[in-house]
């Protein structure tokens, strides 16, 4: 520690083991995020206005009050099965018997069960009908599966619940025509039932269950019992997503194409990760944005007139299309009253840039967690 | 020479203190009195925009002075105006005295300290004129952070012919530190000035790139400038030794390692590791503050630091304090659920502005207290230098105010982000308010602190050169001109 | 003369010198368990330096189970392509009756995935039955530049959205692909060259 080039060599060093974890390993690790999302739509850069908005926002500095980074939280998971697998005694074994007692379940393995002796009878009637066959041994086969096809729908039959379009959907066979009305399915599907059919899930979790609890379930579920289910996260103690904020946490392909990231210090201001899907109403916008004070409200958000055309109005003058507006109880009326107010290509660019700022698609890292009551499917119909 | 030779040699002859602080009396005081320039045009510009923030209408209308500018502008200019020509005038003079040498190249120093000068005042201009680079924290333009880099490596270069003019036998710890301030300024703005400024990476990857800035920025270079003066000032005005060497290395070497990695927010839009080695690191912070606070507690045993009747040792304490504070809130924003709780609130920047001034100025006014009149030779007259305790005074209530008004009401912003309340912006702006009589009083310690550095000046710059006798001189010639 | 202040008491002691107090061993003993602690949490907790791992997930098999699956990525990425077959064939595969026959339940969907791959890779025309209906249309070549995966993956959403059926695959396409090659036709199909080619036209 005596000499000085050690120490400068020292120094060196030791910033640069902050700088390569900091600086280098993340943005190198960014810059090879894809912005192609797998299933044919990708992330793209703003253009035009909304590109030009996000250099108004930052000359504006207005990042200083407001956020642009939606934040987690704490949430439970909800397994959603879309499609059971083919082993019925496996699959109660993996979710376990609360959720195996609902009639859902039973139900829906009861149909596979009926779609599979109808496969039977109808392989086994043309057997009978193949050139070359054993016709005795054949029509006997087919006996065989018209008796158990019989059987499998009047097991089915006797489980009783209400959700059977649901139980049909989770189940992931196709009954049709008369044997569909033999089961109580409508025969013919109207849009809304075929609609309840393709999107039924049935749920197996409590939606409170961290992922260390269930992880075990959802690797048997996908390897052992080939089900296709859904995870869905339920928010719980999720600020930002509960208060409406944002509808999931920001994530860094969010900020992919942004030229200035601007992420945001502190919130003043709300945050503004999703003002895109919670403000579209561009008049609004621009009354905000002009005067966040204007019609009573109570905002520390400073006026940027600067960024408007203000002129005086004539007696008796109808607004132009493009004045902004505010709703008082006397109706619609200039923001400034005695003065026309229209953006300018600032402002204009700067209101396209905020609608640009949604979070309120979900992406592969970062699914729409659900905010509601779970029903607790073990008390079953 | 060989080695063996080389080693055995007689040291060269340590130059007297006078020399040496008669050598850096023209660089360093046009360091200092800038430094107090800024610091009154940082804390004028910095009141400005937070009366804009409780009143918003005011001077609304003018573009220039929008709130973000106004921020922007206040922050540039207290950390590269004064902590810049305050740090890098203390550095100089430190790492001569502490070298035994007098400063070498003086005008290589001047010259650095005009690009400096310039480069914060072109940022300035360019941020006023709505050209913000967009990292708060850090906002420095492109052509201002390459004049700045270019004038520091003048300064740098001073400092390093100055060093490398004399054999020393041992280095004194704050020589460490000053020489990781020197390297570490250069590294970290020309980082960002590449990777955010000049050629920016994708918008997901300035977001790590913008925090190691900024942290780096507060943690190494403002603390290692800081930690140098305050592990010098102490030991030297107490007359004892400094505790121990061994601690002192320790603490550095953990600074300089964990200093860019820490205070990451959690909610950061980063991948999870990144947060997890952030908040590791800041977990690891506190052998920093044992490190620091254990030594200099040692070495002070005994000796009141606040309570001394030297000025320049109740600003080292205060500023030793606040540093421990600040290192302490460090190690707590590990904490995953007390910083979900403060991260969008005023806290951060409380803390912030605490260490800038409860610490750092408060170092460097403490320093300049004690260097600037031993940088004239002969009597000093400094008739301002009984004001000079209202510096520290006004500095230290300022600096309790934001910590205790910031950080203790931004549990009620933090709490009413959390649950969706309708009061936020209410409780969003307590502490802000409370706040704003804080920096009131920073303002006027800068104005004190101007007032006394021009007092300083004007009353000691030579005989001939002082303003008064070339006003005098003129009239002379104008009268004798007039009479023939 | 101007009254020097004497107040200021410049006199000062030496340089400071640094003391040799050791450090306690047990610092570093600290240093090094709570380091070694740390790296530990850090191992479990940072989903091994994944990057598409964010708060508040917490592993990459999470993450994995989290996003859509293959399938659902096919489907999504065949109803981005079938926007270039709406046009004709409407956005609800219905088609127009009398021109365009429809996608719905038709026996030139459903089945062998080949027939249809054929169709999009060459075009159609001529009279043709679909469901009873008769047609006499000419359908482009459409899916000529596409891709295997590209033709799988709309016919892919094609099948079940409306026709109850499973995936199709690449290998599929790719088959499709052999077989006209093998069967040396070029251009348009017609009912009776698509037979002739091994592709079993329904009636």
């Amino acid at each position: 520690m005596n000499k000085s080039p050690w120490i400068f060599l020292g120094v060196l060093f030791a910033m640069s083991l902050s700088w390569w974890g900091m600086v280098f390993g993340p943005a190198s690790q960014v810059n090879a995020a894809k912005a192609d999302l797998g299933d044919g739509t990708s992330l793209h850069p703003r253009s035009g206005l909304a590109q030009q908005g996000e250099q108004i926002y930052r000359e504006n500095g207005c990042y200083y009050c407001h956020t642009r980074t939606a934040t987690g939280g704490t949430f439970g998971y909800e397994i959603q099965i879309t499609q059971f697998g083919a082993d019925e005694d496996l699959t109660r074994e993996i979710i376990g018997e609360k959720f195996a007692a609902n009639k859902i379940f039973e139900k829906a393995f009861a149909f596979k069960a009926v779609a599979g002796a109808n496969d039977a009878k109808k392989a086994a009637s043309e057997a009978v009908k193949a050139e070359g066959a054993d016709v005795e041994a054949a029509e006997a086969g087919l006996e065989q599966a018209a008796e158990a096809l019989t059987e499998a729908k009047t097991a089915a039959n006797a489980i009783k619940t209400e959700e059977t379009l649901i139980a049909l959907g989770v189940s992931g066979v196709t009954i049709e025509g008369d044997l569909a009305g033999e089961l109580g399915l409508p025969i013919e599907m109207s849009e809304a039932d075929k609609s309840e059919v393709a999107n039924a899930t049935f749920a197996v979790s409590n939606g409170i269950e961290q992922w260390d609890e269930i992880k075990d379930t959802v690797r048997a579920l996908k390897d052992r019992a080939g089900a296709q289910f859904k995870l869905l996260p339920v928010a719980d103690e999720w600020p930002d997503v509960v208060n409406g904020v944002a509808r999931r946490q920001s994530v860094s392909r969010d900020f992919l194409f942004d030229s200035h990231a601007m992420p945001g210090v502190m919130r003043v201001g709300p945050c503004l990760s999703n003002v895109g899907a919670r403000q579209t109403d561009l008049n609004a916008l621009y009354a905000k944005i002009y005067n966040s004070q204007a019609g009573g409200q109570s905002s520390h958000m400073p006026p940027y007139k600067y960024l408007f055309n203000v002129r005086a109005a004539e007696e008796d003058e109808t607004l132009p299309a493009d004045a902004v507006t505010i709703s008082t109880g006397d109706g619609v009326t200039s923001v400034e009253s005695g003065f026309v107010v229209t953006p300018t290509t600032k402002a204009r660019a700067l209101a396209a840039y905020l609608q640009s700022l949604r979070n309120d698609k979900g992406l592969p890292e970062a699914p729409l967690p659900a905010v509601r009551e779970i029903s607790n499917p073990e008390e079953g119909e | 020479m060989s080695e063996e030779e080389t080693h055995n040699a007689p040291l060269a002859p340590e130059a007297k203190p006078e020399e040496i602080n008669a050598s850096c009396r023209g660089p360093v005081l046009f360091l200092f009195f800038s430094a107090a320039l800024w610091a009154v045009q940082a804390t004028g510009v910095g009141l400005l925009g937070s009366l804009k923030m409780h009143v918003p209408g005011f001077l609304a209308d003018c573009p220039f002075l929008t709130y973000g500018r106004l921020q922007a502008n206040a922050w540039v200019a207290f950390l590269y105006g004064f902590a810049g020509n305050a740090g890098l005038g203390l550095t100089l003079w430190m790492l001569s005295r502490l070298r035994g040498m007098p400063l070498a190249k003086p005008g290589f120093v001047l010259a650095g300290a005009f690009l400096w000068n310039a480069g914060v005042t072109a940022a300035m201009v360019g941020i006023t004129m709505g050209d913000l680079p967009g990292v708060a924290g850090y906002e420095l333009p492109a052509y201002a952070s390459r004049v700045l880099l270019i004038g520091q490596s003048f300064i740098a270069f001073s400092a390093i012919i100055t060093y490398f003019s004399r054999r020393h036998q041992q280095l004194y710890p704050s020589s460490w530190f000053l020489i990781a301030g020197l390297v570490a300024f250069p590294w970290i703005v020309g980082t960002a000035h590449w990777l955010l400024v000049e050629t920016p990476v994708r918008g997901a990857a300035q977001i790590p790139v913008a925090h190691w800035t900024v942290t780096s920025l507060q943690q190494i270079w403002l603390g290692c400038m800081g930690l140098a003066a305050i592990l010098y000032f102490i030991p030297k005005i107490t007359g004892r030794e400094l505790y121990s060497r061994q601690w002192a290395a320790f603490g550095f070497w953990m600074l300089l390692i964990l200093g860019g990695w820490v205070n990451l927010n959690s909610g950061s839009p980063l991948p999870v590791w990144s947060i997890k080695l952030s908040q590791y690191a800041s977990v690891l912070f506190i052998f920093v503050l044992i490190a620091i606070g254990w030594n200099l507690r040692q070495t002070a045993k005994g000796v009141p630091l606040l309570g001394s009747s030297d000025l320049t040792l109740q600003c080292m304490g205060f500023a030793l304090g606040a540093w421990l504070i600040t290192a302490l809130f460090t190690f707590g924003n590990a904490n995953s659920d007390w910083n979900n709780l403060l991260q969008f609130t005023y806290a951060g920047t409380a803390i912030r502005q605490f260490f800038a001034w409860g610490f750092f100025a408060m170092a460097m006014f403490g320093a300049v207290y004690y260097v600037a009149p031993r940088l004239f030779s002969g009597e000093v007259d400094w008739a301002c230098s009984g004001a000079y305790k209202w510096i520290f005074r006004l500095t230290a209530v300022g600096a309790m105010v934001i910590l205790l008004a910031g950080l203790g009401m931004s549990y009620g912003h933090g709490h009413a982000l959390q649950t969706g309340s309708d009061e936020v912006l209410k409780k969003a702006l307590m502490p802000m308010r409370i706040a704003f009589l804080g920096e009131i009083l920073f303002f006027l310690s800068s104005l004190i602190f101007l007032g006394s550095m021009a007092c300083l000046l004007f009353r000691n710059c030579g005989g001939e050169f002082s303003p008064m006798a070339l006003i005098r001189k003129c009239r002379l010639d104008k009268a004798e001109g007039g009479a023939e | 003369m101007e009254e020097k202040d004497s107040n200021l008491n410049l006199k000062e002691h030496g340089e400071p010198a640094a003391g040799n107090s050791q450090m306690p061993v047990s610092i570093m003993v600290v240093l090094t368990l709570l380091g070694y602690i740390g790296c530990y949490k850090v191992d479990e907790l940072n989903a091994n330096f994944a990057a598409n791992v964010h708060a508040p997930f917490g592993s990459p098999a999470e993450v994995a189970s989290l996003a859509p699956s293959e399938a659902e990525l096919i489907f999504g990425k065949g109803k981005q392509i079938y926007a270039n077959c709406q046009g004709c064939h409407q956005p609800n595969g219905g088609g127009t009756p009398g021109q365009i026959p429809p996608l719905v339940n038709s026996s030139w969907v459903k089945g062998d995935p080949k027939l249809a791959a054929a169709i999009v890779l060459n075009g159609l025309q001529g009279a043709i039955a679909v469901n009873g209906t008769p047609y006499n249309g000419a359908m482009t070549a459409v899916g000529a530049a596409w891709s295997d995966e590209e033709i799988a993956a709309v016919l892919t959403y094609i099948r079940q959205s409306w026709n109850g059926e499973e995936l199709v695959t690449a290998e599929q396409v790719a088959e499709a692909r052999t077989m006209i090659k093998d069967s040396g036709h070029q251009g348009t199909w017609n009912k009776v060259s698509l037979d002739a080619a091994g592709f079993a036209t329904p009636e």
